[in-house]
């Protein structure tokens, strides 16, 4: 298993290198010029502008400016900043924890919410707990993320006071409430739906009537039998939504001012920050990579049929 | 097998049973109507038909285990006098495991493959209340002893995909007699492994069961499995008992139409008859000559690739390597798939190989067919190597030549293509004909294989398992190859539709000319279809003969296992 991590180990090295370069390209076409947006559009003189441009290497042609890139990330560069000055990884390290609760306790939500309901929704296939799950989450799935975070925001926020409306930058783990379950609101619906059909495939099973012709009662078939197998597609899932979920905090964030990385990519983008958006991609590039090593060895514990080499 | 005592209540009693499987809001498909029997204390009986029979459905109502929306409709079911079809749930669940036992069918899907084998059938002996904690640990081994596996402790603690088929079949049956019930149902309990492997796997089951006086109830489709395993023979059909009556009564003097079709044709009866041999040598007489006019013909054209030899296909020293990924990233390990396999098929008859799954019998066909590139040795089609043809050209007129026909019909025909396209596909492809010339040839191929050309329009899932096969051998044939390569072709089928189908085999050769390459794992059929043997063993031949000198002097103690395997081969028959 070993030599397994360590080749999946070593294939994080071209993931990393080829997610970086296409996104600082990508950045590059993008059209205006970051010294004027960081002079705020006020007219500078050409020294200062030339200035600006050599400390950030501008000047460079631009495979040369991501090696100058490349450097300051690898080596951990305290001096490498943004186009505004400041620090990126300070910047970074500060947005990190609030995501991560918010998106480990979007991940616990839809564990939990997902695999109960799914669960009894698949062990009752075609009766009304069943029905109401599957209309219910298609309903989930189809509203956009933006719809059900101001509505949960102004039903809940605003108008019962139940939970506070934002999050802003002095947050608690009781604030992300709110914002966490609007985050999990889609991959609740899917971890359902998927878990329901597991189930209901595996209570079909050839070694679910062996379970029964032993004479195992109902209740120790479902638990020994039908439960856990039914859960080695839901967690591969569920796993991999740990990536995704701190991707989509862009727009929960947005709405529930959650000073995150999400807020801080989309800021970086919008001000034409090479260097602070690529290096927060990055790192949620690395993450959904990590976390889909972790996904892949728990599958290995869950199910021993498989091994690795 | 024991014989029925006399005094003795019967142990189970159906009686005029009906079991239905609801298919929409007011239809029932009955697939049980009306059977009765009944089973003494420590008798065998063997439940046989074909699949649809409604076979496994009525071992399933015993049980109370029906899939889905099958229930009894009505009649009864006696276990001990009581009725349990209509038994409460806590009632029959205390019957399942201590008084009734199952052996399933596949071995393959009825282990639960992430918990140690062990442990499942401990959870037999706790949840019966035999034994439970370090007792049931015990017991356990015990069981897997007493089932036949070596090394019980530590296979105990493996999981089932650590385990081969036939261990795998042990381990349920140590499961089914875990708890020591009064009747044991085995349904199918080898028809998923290999001849010697069922062999061995049912003489124990056999033994252990008489010893331990369990009643049996064998579901099987094979009449000559089930003649030699139980004293007592229930023949279904369409849901419906034909005949009952002791086996040997039933295999001498069939009663029911359907019951005769099955002794004179089932293979591994049939296998046993001269009247096949002789059969099968008129059919090579005609082939041979057939084959001789065509010979002569592709040694005069150009547009063939051969040069009409006698022999047109041989093998030389084929070996196939595969090389394996080790433990270590820089560790590889070879594996000899297949080594050193030579054979000559001359033109008009048929040659078999015959071997258990991994024996490479497949590989062989593989690399016959062009399909996987041989490590070393040649095949030579008709005077050419097929490893010196050059371009797409002449790997294509290989093609035309030589056609595949596979085991399973229902995974070999695109199931997005109507029979018409299927057929039809390889006409385009090799641009032969305009639309009107192909659609008649279509219509020919069909009448050659004895379909309706309604079928036409129709898809793959729309047909039985023995048209779809008829379909494949339609579209191999519609190329007018010289050489037909069967891979285990009727392996996947009924017994009487694999009897159909070998008939249609013999049929096509005699009319066409054809040569086959008949790779099967059942010696019982290649009686009836072979005129030379290749027994083949760990990829390679261990004897290669005609196929009396096989039947009547095997060289080989494989050879002779396999023989012995064939069920049913000590029963005479009688007509």
């Amino acid at each position: 298993m070993w030599w397994y991590v360590a080749k999946r180990l070593l294939q994080t090295i071209p993931v990393f290198l080829g997610a970086t370069l296409i996104i600082f390209l990508l950045t590059k076409l993008r059209p205006g010029d970051p010294i004027v947006a960081l002079a705020g559009n006020k007219p500078i003189s050409d020294e200062v502008r030339q200035a600006l441009r050599d400390q950030y290497h501008l000047n460079d042609f631009v495979l040369v400016q991501w090696l100058y890139f490349l450097k300051d990330v690898v080596t951990f560069n305290p001096d490498f900043v943004g186009l505004d000055g400041q620090p990126v990884f300070q910047k970074i390290s500060n947005a990190l924890p609030v995501t991560a609760t918010l998106a480990l306790m979007a991940l616990a939500m839809d564990a939990v919410i997902g695999i109960v309901v799914g669960t009894i929704a698949g062990l009752r296939r075609n009766g009304w707990f069943d029905s109401i799950t599957l209309v219910l989450s298609l309903v989930l799935l189809s509203v956009p993320i933006f719809v059900v975070g101001f509505v949960l925001q102004f039903l809940f926020g605003v108008k019962f006071g139940i939970f506070s409306p934002t999050v802003g930058g002095d947050w608690s783990v009781g604030d992300l409430i709110l914002p966490a379950f609007v985050l999990a609101i889609a991959n609740i619906a899917t971890t359902t739906r998927l878990t329901r059909t597991s189930v209901a495939n595996n209570l079909t099973a050839d070694h679910v009537r062996t379970a029964r012709a032993k004479g195992l009662s109902e209740s120790l078939v479902i638990r020994n039998h039908v439960l856990r197998n039914s859960l080695v597609p839901v967690v591969t899932y569920i796993g991999i939504n740990l990536g995704s979920l701190m991707a989509g905090a862009i727009i929960t964030e947005g709405i529930f001012n959650v000073q995150g990385i999400g807020n801080l990519a989309f800021q970086a983008v919008n001000r034409g920050d090479t260097p602070l958006t690529v290096s927060v991609v990055a790192v949620m590039v690395m993450i959904y990579v990590f976390m889909s090593l972790i996904v892949d060895l728990l599958y290995a514990v869950l199910d021993p049929r498989i091994r690795y080499v | 097998m024991t014989t029925q005592p006399v005094n003795d209540a019967p142990l189970l009693e159906v009686k005029d049973l009906k079991v239905g499987f609801r298919t929409g809001k007011k239809a029932v498909l009955t697939a049980v109507d009306g059977a009765s029997l009944s089973i003494y204390p420590g008798q065998t009986i063997a439940i046989v038909g074909e699949s649809g029979s409604g076979k496994s459905t009525l071992a399933h109502a015993v049980i109370d285990l029906l899939p889905g929306s099958g229930h009894v409709i009505s009649g009864e079911i006696l276990f001990e006098g009581r009725d349990i079809s209509r038994a409460d749930r806590k009632a029959v669940l205390a019957l399942r495991g201590s008084s009734i036992g199952l052996v399933p069918q596949d071995p393959m899907s009825n282990l639960n493959p992430l918990w140690k084998v062990g442990r499942q059938i401990k959870e037999a002996l706790v949840a019966n209340g035999v034994a439970t904690g370090d007792a049931a640990d015990k017991r356990v081994v015990e069981l897997l002893e007493e089932a036949g596996l070596p090394d019980a402790e530590t296979r105990a603690r493996q999981y089932p995909h650590e385990f081969s088929g036939g261990m795998r079949q042990r381990a349920l049956i140590a499961m089914g007699l875990a708890s020591r019930p009064k009747l044991l149902i085995a349904d199918e309990p080898t028809s998923a492994l290999d001849v010697t492997v069922q062999k061995q796997i049912l003489d124990h089951l056999d033994t252990l069961t008489d010893t331990l006086g369990v009643a049996v109830m064998l579901i099987t489709h094979d009449l000559g499995l089930a003649a030699e395993r139980a004293d007592h023979l229930v023949v279904m059909y369409r849901g419906k008992i034909v005949e009952s009556g002791p086996a040997r009564e039933i295999l001498q003097d069939p009663q029911h139409p359907y019951t005769k079709r099955l002794v004179s044709n089932a293979p591994s009866l049939a296998s046993q008859r001269l009247s096949s041999v002789r059969a099968r040598a008129e059919v090579r007489e005609q082939a041979v000559q057939t084959a001789s006019e065509i010979a002569a013909e592709v040694a005069e054209s150009s547009s063939a690739l051969g040069e009409g030899r006698d022999d047109i296909l041989v093998a030389e020293n084929l070996t196939k390597i595969f090389t394996l990924r080790g433990s270590k990233p820089w560790e590889k390990i070879d594996f000899a798939a297949v080594e050193d396999v030579s054979f000559r098929l001359r033109r008009g008859t048929i040659t078999a190989i015959v071997g258990e799954s991994g024996s490479g019998k497949s590989t062989v066909a593989r690399m016959v067919l062009d399909l996987l590139p041989p490590t070393s040795g040649n095949v030579i089609f008709d005077g050419k190597n097929v490893r010196d043809l050059k371009g797409r050209g002449e790997h294509l007129r290989l093609r035309r030549q030589m056609q595949p026909v596979f085991q399973n019909p229902y995974a070999s025909l695109d199931p997005l293509y109507s029979i018409y396209q299927s057929i039809e596909e390889p006409l385009r492809t090799h641009e032969i004909g305009t639309k009107k010339e192909r659609e008649a040839k279509v219509r020919d191929l069909l009448d050659k294989v004895s379909l309706p050309t309604t079928v036409m329009s129709r898809f793959p899932t729309e047909l039985s398992g023995g048209q779809r096969q008829r379909v494949a051998i339609a579209r191999a044939l519609a190329l007018d190859p010289e050489v037909v390569i069967c891979d285990e072709a009727v392996s996947a089928l009924d017994v009487l539709v694999q009897a159909q189908i070998l008939e249609l085999l013999n049929d096509l050769q005699a009319e066409l000319g054809l040569s086959y390459l008949f790779i099967t794992h059942d010696l019982a059929v290649v009686r009836q279809i072979a005129d030379d043997v290749l027994v083949m063993q760990n990829g390679k031949v261990v004897e290669a003969a005609s196929v009396s000198e096989v039947f009547d002097n095997p060289g080989q103690e494989y050879t002779r296992r396999l023989l012995d395997a064939i069920p049913g081969a000590s029963i005479p028959l009688g007509g």
